[in-house]
């Protein structure tokens, strides 16, 4: 057993459900049937733990970077065991497409390149944003997902989540506000 | 379930959600309190997930369609704007179209779109103000969907911050950019235009011709005219401190009268200890805020890794980044200036290839051997032209390695002819030295050869003395070493040859280690082949 670091389990406590939300987002098009984000993610933690040691040793931002490798690679390996076990060129696409969305998601946190003083917490505030998403309840999480993180149309999660629109919208409002609500309450502590 | 059921207020919401994605502008003055609460709450949510869903649907966001271009193709993306890939249909060449992002006019209010809509106008009337070889290009500017383009030079290239990366430069050629930068923004500023985003990433190196250009006007601003636009903007890493302490505090007034060319000079200081080292200029591990605070105290990771960075340009560079704006250079031409002095310096390498091995294991023990040689014979009282001979043998070994190592080319000639007639000069003085002293002391050829050897190390001094004013500084300490060393031989004058010949031989030794004009470097052999 490795011995475990109170603020690496501090850390993943507080990393899960933002790595749980870019799974969901990533697997959520093609293969929302076939994955199950909590299993990559899951994977991704026990990873974290085997590498303790290391992770000790790291800040935040650069944690966040193993975690979003570990997770990257997670998701790839799922997504090519499912591709050889059915040919689908769509599945291709995706993959590659799952590579390039992290290849994004890394350059768009990358320090350095944050420049504007407004944006100072910008990083910080996107994770809390993703983690506050988890507590929300199942359907509205999985609008919210859908609409905000893959940029579906109304019309489109409607169908997805086999639904009306205008309840679909009533899903987004109350999710939305509950985001805000919990997000509002955290910065203020 | 209720959530299922469909009901008045969730069909307004339905209907408000379908005008946000058509991209409809919603009169707030004709929405209730939900729906208006409902505006700002997606507008919080989206503000935040915007960029994650942006990473996440790469391809999805539509490309616009221009009717003077063919397909356009995604190059870049900035924090402001999206670089497009274009063939012009008329005169077939391909151009660079940069439009504002999408994304960053979407639900903003309408003074932030107003806000970045002027900037972006500023930025190609900027950047057409200025003709230069160094600066990119504008060619054409146009509107889409009430949406202004503008078409610049495609440079077919990379930026100096990927070329660093990769090692793929050689410290010559990212001075050499950085001289042509540094002059083109000196040419931005005589028109009283001020850069403000001065960094390696928008330093573009033109393949074919190795031509470095200057690009991303978005933070431009004039210091005549147009108004001052407000905020503070720029990669933080490459902020000037007077801008890091009016970021951190939020400032407008104080930014309006901070921005100048220091800061743009400053940047350009950054930029070049970037480029060579291949470094972030901020400590890693820190948090933006963190970085601020560093570099507005003045605290810069460039103060504390030189590398393997040539002390000149290690000065040059930090006086670009000197906490007081004052104590910077006055111009960017000034600093281009120290980097055309730092690459036109004398290369004896280039000119003398085997030069500095020559010096060390062939010149200076020559000199030291005769030097106690010279000893020996004058303590031994043999035949005066037995002396002179030894003492005066020392130059042979000297001009031999100079013309066994030299290259025969026409461009070494200059740099060969300052090396030949400086110690030329040397021997003829110490010779007619020689013989003055040889006469005055008609009767005593030992007193003669002994008053030599301060006269001998003062001429010395004084060739060294003249060196350092054109070449390595340190000169300036051999000559001081050499004057103090006349006096101690005229004090000690019986081993006076035997301090002559070990300091000549040190000293060859120091100066073919020690100036970097014997240093080899790949650039030298790319230039020599």
């Amino acid at each position: 057993m490795p011995l475990i670091d109170t603020n690496l389990e501090d850390n993943i406590r507080k990393l899960r459900p933002v790595l749980l939300t870019l799974a969901e987002a990533l697997i959520s098009g093609t293969y929302r049937d076939e994955l199950e984000a909590s299993d990559l993610v899951q994977q991704t933690l026990v990873e974290a733990h085997e590498h303790a040691k290391l992770l000790e040793t790291f800040g935040d931002g650069q944690f966040f970077a193993w975690m979003r490798t570990a997770l990257r690679h997670n998701v790839l390996d799922a997504v090519k065991q499912l591709n050889s076990k059915k040919q689908n060129v769509h599945r291709k696409v995706r993959a590659a497409d799952i590579e390039d969305s992290f290849i994004r998601l890394d350059q768009l946190l990358v320090a350095d390149e944050t420049s504007p003083s407004q944006l100072l917490q910008r990083n910080e505030q996107i994770a809390e944003m993703l983690a506050a998403i988890q507590q929300l309840p199942d359907q509205q999480r999985k609008a919210i997902i859908l609409k905000h993180l893959r940029g579906k149309s109304l019309n489109e999660v409607a169908e997805t989540l086999e639904s009306s629109e205008s309840a679909v919208a009533g899903l987004l409002h109350r999710g939305r506000a509950q985001l805000v609500a919990s997000l509002e309450d955290q910065n203020r502590e | 379930m209720n959530e299922n059921q469909p009901d008045l207020s969730n069909e307004a919401l339905a209907e408000l959600e379908r005008a946000l994605e058509g991209g409809e502008r919603v009169d707030l003055a004709e929405v209730n309190d939900e729906q208006s609460e409902m505006l700002r709450c997606f507008s919080f949510v989206d503000t935040y997930t915007r960029p994650i869903r942006q990473a996440l649907n790469c391809g999805d966001e539509i490309v616009p369609i221009l009717s003077d271009y063919g397909e356009l193709e995604e190059i870049g993306r900035g924090g402001m704007g999206v670089v497009y890939r274009g063939l012009h249909l008329k005169t077939q060449r391909v151009d660079a179209i940069k439009l504002i992002r999408p994304d960053r006019l979407a639900l903003n209010s309408p003074e932030g779109v107003k806000q970045i809509q002027d900037r972006f106008q500023k930025e190609f009337q900027l950047a057409a103000r200025i003709a230069h070889e160094n600066i990119v290009p504008v060619y054409q500017v146009g509107e889409i969907e009430n949406q202004t383009w503008f078409s610049m030079q495609y440079v077919n290239g990379a930026s100096l911050r990927e070329l660093s990366r990769n090692k793929s430069l050689l410290t010559e050629e990212i001075v050499h950019h950085l001289e042509r930068i540094a002059r083109a923004v000196a040419t931005m500023h005589q028109h009283g235009i001020l850069h403000g985003d001065i960094k390696p990433q928008n330093i573009l190196v033109e393949r074919s011709r190795q031509r470095p250009l200057i690009t991303d006007f978005g933070l431009a601003d004039a210091t005549d005219g147009l108004d001052v636009i407000s905020g503070v903007h720029g990669t933080i890493a490459y902020m000037a401190p007077e801008m890091a302490t009016a970021a951190l505090n939020d400032s407008q007034e104080e930014l309006a009268t901070i921005r100048t060319t220091a800061a743009d000079i400053y940047s350009l200081g950054v930029t070049l200890w970037s480029s060579l080292t291949g470094l972030s200029p901020c400590f890693e591990k820190q948090t933006p805020r963190e970085q601020l605070e560093s570099i507005s105290r003045g605290h810069l990771r460039v103060q504390h890794e030189s590398r393997d960075i040539p002390h000149e340009l290690m000065n040059a560079i930090l006086k670009c980044v000197a906490l007081d704006p004052s104590d910077r250079y006055e111009t960017a031409t000034q600093f281009a200036d120290d980097l055309t002095m730092w690459i036109e310096r004398p290369r004896w390498n280039r000119y003398f290839p085997k030069l500095r091995n020559l010096l060390c294991f062939v010149v200076a023990p020559v000199l030291v051997m005769s030097g106690l040689l010279a000893w020996w014979l004058i303590s031994k009282s043999v035949a005066e032209v037995w002396i002179w001979s030894t003492i005066f043998g020392g130059y042979f070994p000297l001009f031999g390695s100079f013309q066994l190592s030299q290259q025969k080319t026409r461009i070494a000639h200059s740099a060969q002819r300052e090396l030949w007639s400086v110690w030329l000069g040397h021997c003829i003085g110490s010779i007619s030295c020689a013989a003055s002293l040889r006469i005055a002391c008609a009767h005593d050829a030992t007193q003669a050869l002994l008053m030599f050897y301060p006269c001998w190390a003062a001429i010395s001094a004084v060739v060294f003395f003249a060196k350092s004013g054109n070449f390595w500084t340190m000169y300036r300490w051999i000559g001081t070493f050499w004057g103090g060393l006349a006096v101690a031989i005229a004090l000690l004058p019986t081993v006076g040859p035997i301090i002559f010949g070990v300091s000549a031989g040190l000293t060859c030794a120091i100066i073919a280690w020690g100036d970097d004009a014997f240093v080899p470097n790949e650039f030298d052999l790319s230039q020599s082949e």
